[in-house]
């Protein structure tokens, strides 16, 4: 393309730009405000149950004060760092079984309306089924080990995924589809230039969700039957009176799945840099 | 069909002949165009202005390739058209940048489509980043840019296709008074420097004349062509035009024609 010498230049706006020099002090502020807050009411609420179980005399069997519990977290680290790991293990593997498996069906459902009509309503239908009810089937169909605990978080984890990855696929800008079009796109060309990008905040909405309850789904499944976990050290402590042991493995279980639900917004951010900063540079027109 | 019609069409860059195109919507037919005869020559800019929903866009669409009349004929470059997917250079009313996409990656999409090498690609679309006022921004994404930067982001990418045919769509349309005057002023620097057959739509009597070598005026839905207008202004032109003699008969023209289609009231559109 010959280009005339001359450089005819438009004039400039002001655009939204030119606001993003936004301090580094402020946003260092805003960080900790939003932190502050959160830990400030948990701080809060820690102290008054202490306070209950002294002033009222509470025996440690029947609820333990938070430093108790804290001082049996260090105490046996060792124990409690086992047996989160199997759960964490179990967690993850089941959560991995159910992205390759939601994101695989739902492209797939995306792509032929025939497959989406007729597997939609089983996938639906997988979630009635209380998953409470059928762990010890699973008991008795695949045995004692890992493998029951995985199917029990890949049934909890895949529907969120599937959902979400369906609407992303096809809530796709149509206006944005025919601009490919008019390109002279291939429908393939299409899919991965516009639908794949279009549909990722819907997959990582999904992840978040999945994420957090595999640790809920691993937990069920060691419920049932389990020789290790953190879900079986709740269950046998506490006929044992070891009611601070187990106080220990929930707040264990509950540092995992928040741990997990960050790791995720943080990939986000990273994966994603337009969606994270448009939404913010949006919500910041919005007073939000 | 007369010799006279076929040279034309053989020596256009786009002809249409007796193009209609309704759209059935709940067993319900709303006619949006009703044989309309329309060409451009190759380097010619022609407008198109109509009433609001007239189907100005639609036009366009066949164009492009993204609608199939519902009878007539479309040729581009003397050939006969059917469904012409990237064969054009095609702005839309909307911007439609992909807001995962840096502005340069959104500008380099269709050379991308094409399988043109990203090097290559790259360099082009940088050479022109300041032509077309996006020097500074190649790294942003569309959210940060301005109204009038992401509608030029958008007719960078039409540009950057290398078809030399460009259908913009009310290509000014979200910017106010002043800026479109100098986008005008500009958009026509382009043109001189690329020579490319334009179709612009605009709701703007003003910008039509001062813009095109030729002004086709549509009724209100159905949409017919109502008036063709040549536009005998030389070039290069600048907005002093807009004030002189020959400017202001056009645009009296141009007014009262589009005045009298206004006021004719559609009553039931759909039948
Ligand atoms: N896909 C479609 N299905 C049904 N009706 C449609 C479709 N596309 C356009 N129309 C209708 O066709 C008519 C013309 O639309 P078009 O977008 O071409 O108008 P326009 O002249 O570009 O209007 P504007 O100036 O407001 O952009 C409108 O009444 C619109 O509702
Ligand atoms: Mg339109």
């Amino acid at each position: 393309m010959e280009v005339a010498p001359e450089a005819v230049t438009p004039p400039m706006e002001k655009g939204r730009a030119a606001r993003k020099d936004r301090s580094d002090a402020t946003r260092v502020q805003r960080l900790v405000l939003a932190w502050a807050r959160p830990v400030a009411a948990l701080a809060l609420l820690l102290g008054l149950w202490q306070g209950a179980v002294l002033l009222f005399e509470i025996p440690a069997w029947k609820l333990p004060a938070p430093y108790a519990v804290a001082k049996e977290l260090v105490a046996s680290r060792a124990l409690f760092l086992r047996h989160a790991w199997v759960t964490l293990g179990e967690a993850l593997i089941g959560f991995g079984v159910a992205f390759l498996l939601g994101v695989f069906l739902a492209t797939l459902m995306a792509f032929f309306r025939g497959f989406q009509r007729t597997v939609y309503p089983l996938v639906i239908a997988s979630q009635t089924i209380p998953v409470i009810v059928i762990s010890p089937l699973l008991l008795v169909w695949i045995g004692y080990g890992l493998a029951p605990k995985v199917v029990v978080v890949v049934l909890i984890t895949f529907f969120p995924i599937v959902v979400n990855v369906m609407d992303g696929l096809r809530s796709v800008d149509l206006d944005m589809v025919n601009m490919m079009r008019t390109l002279g796109a291939s429908r393939w060309q299409i899919f991965r230039k516009v639908q794949v990008p279009s549909a990722m905040p819907f997959l990582f909405s999904g992840t978040k969700v999945a994420v957090t309850f595999s640790v809920i789904g691993a937990v069920v499944g060691e419920w049932v039957g389990s020789s290790a976990g953190l879900g079986y050290l709740t269950r046998v402590s506490v006929p044992l009176f070891l009611t601070v042991r187990s106080f220990g493995a929930v707040f264990l279980l509950a540092l995992m799945g928040i741990l997990l639900f960050l790791t995720v917004v943080l990939l986000e951010r990273v994966a994603l840099p337009w969606h994270y900063r448009a939404r913010q540079s949006r919500e910041e027109e919005a007073g939000l | 069909m007369t010799t006279a019609t076929d040279d034309r069409i053989a020596s256009a860059k786009i002809a249409l002949h007796g193009i209609s195109k309704e759209f059935v919507y709940k067993g319900r037919t709303l006619p949006v165009l009703e044989s309309v005869d329309f060409y451009a020559q190759e380097g010619e800019v022609v407008s198109v202005i109509g009433p609001s929903g007239c189907g100005k866009s639609t036009l366009l669409n066949i164009i492009a390739g993204l609608e199939e009349p519902s009878g007539g004929t479309l040729w581009l470059n003397g050939v006969e058209a059917r469904r012409p997917l990237g064969q054009v250079g095609y702005m839309h009313q909307k911007d439609l940048l992909l807001p995962w996409r840096t502005v340069l990656d959104n500008t380099l999409l269709g050379l991308e489509v094409q399988g043109i090498a990203k090097v290559k690609a790259r360099s082009r679309a940088l050479e022109l980043m300041e032509r077309f006022g996006l020097k500074g921004f190649e790294r942003e994404y569309p959210y940060a840019l301005s109204g009038g930067m992401r509608q030029r982001a958008a007719f960078l990418r039409a540009v950057l296709t290398g078809k030399d045919v460009l259908l913009l769509d009310e290509p000014f349309g979200a910017l106010d008074a002043l800026t479109r005057a100098q986008m005008q002023e500009w958009l026509l620097e382009l043109w001189s420097a690329f020579r490319k057959t334009i179709v612009l739509v605009t709701h703007d009597v003003e910008e039509a004349l001062f813009l095109s070598d030729r002004v086709y005026l549509f009724s209100a839905r159905p949409g017919r062509v109502r008036l063709m207008l040549a536009v005998d202004l030389p070039r290069p032109r600048t907005h002093l035009v807009v004030t002189q003699e020959p400017f202001i008969t056009y645009k009296a023209q141009l007014l009262a024609a589009l005045g009298k289609e206004s006021t004719g009231v559609q009553e039931e559109p759909w039948r």
